[in-house]
């Protein structure tokens, strides 16, 4: 039991009282797996323990569906990991901790580097192996910046240890405002506005990160609606990840970001061999940029909703979004549920000219080459139909996505013409969508429900995953 | 919209026009009076002066600038370069009396001008389709150049009947103080090489379009200074002098033919009996020795002399005009004497076909269809009360940035404004509705130089730019009011865009107005191809340097206003393989249950251009395709007939599948799959993702499942591309480069200095031709694309100023070497495309593709 790490999760199984325990390995870990189990199994010899190895989901996404079919109530994700739940099942997160960082040689140098920028806020954003690094750097910072006279407010971002199933989206939730607590709302009889006034900002999230603001005090949440405007972002990483990218796309237009990372390969900041670049967008953008070209020119979209996709919730609720914003924009959508999207499946539909990937940053397929046609981001697709504009913030979170434009605000957006000309680069043609709002809605009173028959019969189908049918569950009983 | 009609731009009001509009909408209806004509030419050989000195007589611009103006260089890049970039088109109102009694007759000369410079043929290209007729300028010190080759070529094969200018007369009696009989040959000269291109290009159902002084189809002059002359004018004079019917003394103006002023007899020997000096040709004597004298003796202001010769010749000079001496006086004198707009628009009215005689014999080229349905019969008759015909063939911009007029020709029917037609672009098939919108007509206007003027309806025979439609339109289309109407066939270029550069915006915020430029851009010129790579890098593709250089500064300063970075130049390869794949390579689909075996091999350097050419495309008719296929490339009759799969990329390149399956079951089913993954392979080969070029692809077999849904698109089309990778891998694969036919005017002492800048650059020449009588060789030789950044400016320093070479794209050349070789060169340029681009900077690896069995 003197492993911290196996006691981590027997503690949280055993608060929890879970009885299927699902262990997720990624592929660089699996050859510890076995070990792992079996002092899992050893401490807690009730309960049954497993093993999910699907590779597909080397990329950082939970498995939820492979979980579900052998039944377990719970999921323990080893390794880099999606930070965004809001799944059907409880997520604890083990991350493997990279131990190298004893002092800050260079913090000074460092801090004079980004100085030298006119901000007055820095963030610091590690990715998850570096996470436990974070804490210890921003106080160096604070120790350096946030001393005398014109001193920044130094924030950090924290990664979640645990998720519970389904608690992201809140279920009442203001654009304007942030989260009302229905459990107190004896003022909601008072209107709406005292009921703005009421609600408190969330906790400000930066690429589904947690912020917390870093201060002689302690640490405290930061409650609060966006960054302020004068922010300076330092990545901690390597170059060209994931979570670099999202910095980059998102606020690589709006505010410098600086990545800080070794000069060797290996990222050992023991070492003092640390350098600090500044980091730029333009490539990514632009790289991004043709996938939004691409969805402009598709008359027909496939919308994808993917077991590895991380929230299922977020991601159905964008799905309805964006079809409602497909249909007024006149094009076609269908909607796939797959496990992963790969070139045989999605080959089969030859008259969809886009895919969008509905499942956050983490695991979206961003360097996909092998696909014949563009898969694009959801935040690309709303840019495509006009529901909002290319600003040089690019949205990756699907959280953030969700808040940070109603519906009502979006439909405002779309262009208002009855007929889109999409011209596309290259040497195809120039294509023209017609607007379904205007031609369907005559359509739909022209032909009104009631006159169409009944079903002659109804015959349910099946329900559930295959490995158990909700059907043959009960006949089984 | 609004701003366009603003634009009508009424700027050049000042010179009011002797015409008006009313007056061209009258002629308009009399298809027999029209004239549409493009002024075709090497460049700078004087094309916009001569132009001028044409609008000049129609007034729109002051007599006294003509020359000096370039009306149709309506750009403000053209009037400081003194290159015409885009051409322009003007239309002009002439009286004409053929003197047969019946009085001045009203004629509407359409006329364009295009640009000489070779990057912008595809200008050249767009401006023959609509007319019917083609003033080709030839410097008669300079002579026949590659340019003027090159465009008299493209003009018929679009069956556009030529006839020709030998311009800058003035230089070789001022500067070159040349004597008649030297002029003489050296006009025939000139004359002499345009036949010879006519004689090699002709078409049969155009009748002979050989060019000659004795049928007035040739005329001499000097546009800069507004004067010109054809042997049927001076022919009218002595004519009426001597006695003589015009026709024969038209005869005696040209060639071998003298007059014995002795014995007032005409000969054809130079030196008869009884003569002691050799005679003066007619030509010399009777032409060129009177303009001769008048203008050197004006020139060295021998005003007695001068008067003199003005009394006999009936020259009056007005008002102020008495009081000019020099060269303004000689300028005067000529234009009065022998004016070059009377000269040459009787010459065009007299000698070039109209709309209704020239689309007799165009239909065929013109139109797609079958040629007797109700659009080709409407074009062929040039009926304007027909069913409408309309072929855009460029688009203009307006002065509303972004915004373009769609410019054409009216082939059959009348087009209106208000009126709705179909517009059809250049992908319509007809019975389907892709690349198919019908939409209202705006505005139709005529396009007058620099400004434009509304106008109701545009009858056939005619051009006039659309306002409104542009949205609808890529670069080109059909507009027409048929319904099952086929297209007008598309423009064939002489030059291909294979010049590169990528542009990248300097702020990731401005990438949509980037984009929208880019696509602008693609709308404005008819050759750019404005695409994007996988990096999300866009690519600019020229025809040279100073295309792409043009390109870029309007896409700065009028379409995306916005900074960007621009990449060095770079040029598209394309990939292709050198001999027969040596296995036959096979890809299992994702499911294990269906493989797929083929073999690439090398296609014929002449069979990929007949493709490319459409000889052998797509489109061309299976039966003689079939036909050509055995009879030129020894293929079996029976693969050539119908076991052709597809064409690829983009459905009409150098790449074909064929299948050489035998009794294979379902085969039939996954043919669009096989298709569709072919498609996809060959625009983005293993290599560096360029385009396949050359390459067949034999399916030798194919093993599928018997259940339908495990062998769908999905299943199929993976494997497929897999296997044309492994396959063009296993034929040794090499890269095509393109290379640039070159073609360099200079003196013999600046040759040391072009063999060198040559030699440096790969580059070879393979002709040399003296020009005759003067000191200036003319060298012909290849370049690699590659090699040829920069090449002018060197070229330049290389001969102190004295070369000036002229690049158009010529062929595709294998590169030597093996690229699969570690360390090779080809390895290395392969790996650098890579970088640039983006990918994996390593060479593929056979074993990502070959599956074993």
């Amino acid at each position: 039991m003197a492993d911290p790490q196996t006691k981590r999760i027997v503690d949280w199984v055993t608060q929890h009282g879970f009885d299927r325990i699902a262990l997720q390995f990624p592929d660089a870990m699996l050859p510890d797996a076995p070990y792992v189990v079996a002092r899992v199994q050893k401490a807690l010899p009730e309960k049954r323990a497993f093993i999910l190895g699907d590779s597909s989901f080397g990329g950082g996404g939970v498995d939820e569906v492979g979980a579900l079919h052998y039944g377990a109530d719970c999921i323990v994700r080893f390794g880099h990991a999606e930070q965004q739940r809001g799944g059907d099942l409880p997520v604890l997160f083990v991350f493997g901790e990279q131990k190298d960082l004893e002092s800050f040689n260079d913090i000074a140098i460092i801090a004079s580097t980004i100085r030298a920028q006119d901000a007055s806020c820095l963030v610091v954003i590690c990715d998850l192996a570096y996470q436990h690094f974070g804490g210890p750097l921003a106080e160096a910072f604070l120790h350096e910046l946030g001393q005398g006279e014109g001193r920044w407010r130094i924030l950090m971002t924290e990664s979640f240890e645990e998720a519970s199933a389904g608690e992201i989206l809140p279920r009442w939730h203001d654009w304007r405002w942030g989260t009302v607590d229905f459990a107190e709302n004896w003022w909601a009889a008072l209107g709406t506005l005292t009921r703005a006034a009421a609600a408190r900002p969330n906790q400000l999230k930066v690429c589904g990160r947690a912020v917390t603001s870093v201060t002689e005090r302690g640490r405290q949440p930061c409650y609060e609606h966006s960054l302020p405007d004068d922010t300076t972002i330092l990545y901690v990483g390597l170059p060209a990840s994931t979570l670099e990218s999202c910095v980059l796309l998102r606020f690589g237009g709006v505010c410098p970001v600086w990545r800080l990372c070794s000069q060797a390969e290996e990222f050992k900041l023991s070492q003092g061999s640390t350098k600090v670049d500044r980091i730029f967008s333009n490539s990514l953008l632009q790289k991004r940029y043709r996938y939004v070209e691409a969805a402009k020119g598709a008359a027909t979209v496939g919308i994808l909703l993917v077991a590895a996709g991380g929230p299922t919730t977020l991601g159905r609720a964008l799905a309805q979004r964006l079809e409602i914003l497909l249909t007024k924009g006149g094009r076609k959508h269908y909607r796939f549920v797959v496990g992963q999207p790969t070139q045989e499946k999605l080959g089969n539909f030859p008259e969809v000219e886009c895919y969008v990937l509905l499942c956050g940053p983490e695991q979206f397929t961003w360097d996909v080459q092998d696909l014949m046609v563009p898969i694009c981001t959801p935040f690309e697709l709303e840019v495509a139909l006009g529901a909002r504009r290319w600003t040089g913030e690019y949205i990756t979170d699907l959280e953030e996505l969700l808040l940070s434009a109603p519906m009502t605000h979006l439909l405002s957006a779309l262009p208002a013409e009855s007929e889109v000309v999409v011209q596309s680069l290259g040497k195809s043609h120039i294509k023209s969508i017609t607007n379904a709002s205007t031609a369907a809605s005559s359509q739909l009173h022209s032909a009104p429900s009631a006159s169409r028959p009944p079903p002659a019969s109804i015959t349910p189908g099946l329900h559930g995953v295959p490995w158990k049918y909700s059907q043959e569950e009960s006949s089984a009983a | 919209m609004k701003h366009a009609e603003a634009d009508s731009g009424h700027k050049e009001k000042a010179a009011m026009p002797n015409f008006t509009v009313d007056q061209m909408r009258t002629i308009m209806d009399k298809t027999d009076n029209i004239r549409s004509m493009s002024v075709i030419a090497h460049v700078d050989h004087g094309k916009s002066t001569l132009t001028d000195s044409l609008i000049c007589k129609a007034g729109i611009i002051s007599a006294k600038a003509a020359g000096d103006a370039r009306f149709t260089d309506t750009r403000a890049d053209e009037q400081e370069r003194g290159v015409t970039i885009k051409s322009t088109g003007v239309s002009l109102y002439f009286e004409h009396d053929e003197e047969d009694g019946k009085g001045a007759v009203p004629h509407l000369i359409n006329l364009i001008d295009s640009p000489g410079h070779v990057d912008f043929s595809s200008e050249v290209t767009a401006a023959l389709r609509i007319t019917d007729g083609a003033m080709v300028v030839v410097d008669c010190i300079e002579g026949c150049a590659v340019q003027t080759e090159t465009v008299l070529r493209q003009a018929l094969q679009e069956r556009v009947r030529p006839c020709l200018f030998v311009n800058k007369v003035d230089r070789c009696i001022l500067e070159l103080q040349m004597e008649a009989e030297d002029m003489y040959s050296r006009f025939r000269n000139a004359i002499e090489n345009v036949n010879v291109i006519i004689a090699t290009y002709n078409d049969a159902l155009m009748g002979d379009v050989q060019v000659t002084p004795e049928k007035g189809t040739v005329a001499f002059g000097s546009g800069l200074h507004g004067w010109g002359f054809t042997t049927e004018r001076f022919a009218k004079i002595y004519a009426t002098k001597m006695g003589v019917e015009k026709e024969k003394m038209m005869q005696r103006m040209w060639g071998d033919s003298f007059f014995n002023a002795k014995k007032k007899v005409w000969t054809n020997l130079q030196q008869p009996e009884g003569c002691t000096e050799p005679l003066q040709r007619a030509f010399c004597q009777f032409i060129m020795g009177p303009i001769n004298q008048l203008m050197r003796a004006i020139m060295n202001d021998d005003k007695e002399k001068y008067e003199k010769m003005m009394g006999t010749l009936g020259i009056t000079l007005k008002g102020d005009e008495k009081s000019l001496t020099g060269k303004p006086l000689m300028k005067r004198t000529m234009q009065i004497w022998i004016n070059a707009a009377d000269t040459l628009l009787a010459m065009i009215v007299t000698k070039l076909p109209s709309p209704r005689a020239a689309q007799k014999y165009r239909v065929e080229n013109l139109y797609e269809g079958p040629m007797d349905d109700a659009a080709a019969n409407g074009i062929r008759s040039c009926d304007p009360s027909g069913p409408l015909m309309m072929y855009v063939s460029k688009m203009v911009p307006t002065s509303d940035k972004g915004r373009f007029y769609a410019f054409g020709r009216v082939f059959s029917g009348t087009i209106a404004t208000g009126q709705k037609v179909r517009i059809q672009g250049p992908y319509y098939k007809p019975g389907s509705k892709e690349d198919l919108h019908v939409k209202n007509i705006q505005r139709t206007v005529l396009m007058m130089g620099r400004t434009t003027e509304q106008i109701q309806d545009v009858p056939c025979g005619n051009t006039v730019a659309l306002v409104g439609v542009d949205q609808y339109i890529l670069k080109s289309g059909t507009i027409t009011t048929v319904e099952d109407a086929h297209n007008i066939a598309d423009m064939k270029y002489s030059v291909s865009p294979v010049v590169k550069v990528a542009v990248k915006a300097k702020d990731g915020k401005d990438l949509p107005k980037l984009v929208e430029g880019l696509k602008k851009l693609s709308k404005s010129d008819p050759l750019v191809v404005c695409t994007t790579e996988e990096s999300g890098e866009h690519v600019i593709a020229g025809c040279g340097e100073l295309h792409v250089e043009i390109c870029l500064k309007d896409l700065k300063d009028e379409y995306a206003q916005c900074d960007f970075i621009v990449s060095d130049p770079v040029v598209s390869y394309r990939e292709t393989v050198s001999e027969q794949s040596g296995q036959t390579c096979l890809a299992k689909s994702p499911n294990k249950h269906n493989r797929i075996y083929l073999v690439a091999e090398p296609m014929d350097e002449e069979l990929s251009k007949a493709i490319e050419d459409g000889a052998v495309g797509p489109k061309a008719d299976p039966k003689e395709r079939a036909k050509i296929l055995t009879e030129k490339f020894d293929w079996d009759k029976q693969v050539a007939q119908t076991k052709i799969w597809c064409y690829g990329p983009e459905t009409d390149g150098a790449n074909l599948v064929v299948d050489s399956t035998v009794g294979v079951q379902y085969l039939i089913e996954i043919k669009e799959h096989v298709n569709s993954a072919f498609q996809w392979a060959t625009k983005e080969g293993p290599l560096c993702e360029e385009n396949m070029r050359g390459i067949r692809f034999n399916l030798m077999d194919v093993t599928l499942h018997t259940d339908a849904i495990h062998r769908g698109a999905g299943q199929i089309m993976p494997p497929t591309r897999r296997c044309c990778f492994a396959a063009e891998l296993t034929a040794k694969p090499t890269l095509q480069e393109p290379v640039f036919l070159v073609e360099i005017t200079c003196p013999q002492e600046a040759m040391s200095g072009v063999y060198n800048c040559m030699n440096l650059r790969r580059g070879c020449v393979f002709e040399e031709n003296q020009r005759e009588g003067t000191p200036l060789v003319q060298v012909k030789a290849h370049l690699p694309v590659s090699e040829s950044f920069g090449f002018v400016a060197a070229l330049r320093q290389a001969t102190s100023g004295q070369a000036f070479p002229q690049c158009v794209f010529d062929h595709w050349e294998n590169l030597q070497g093996n690229c699969l070789d570690k360390g090779s060169k080809m390895e290395e340029l392969i790996l650098a495309i890579r970088k640039r681009k983006n990918l994996k900077v390593e060479m593929p690896a056979l074993g990502d593709y070959l599956d074993k069995l």
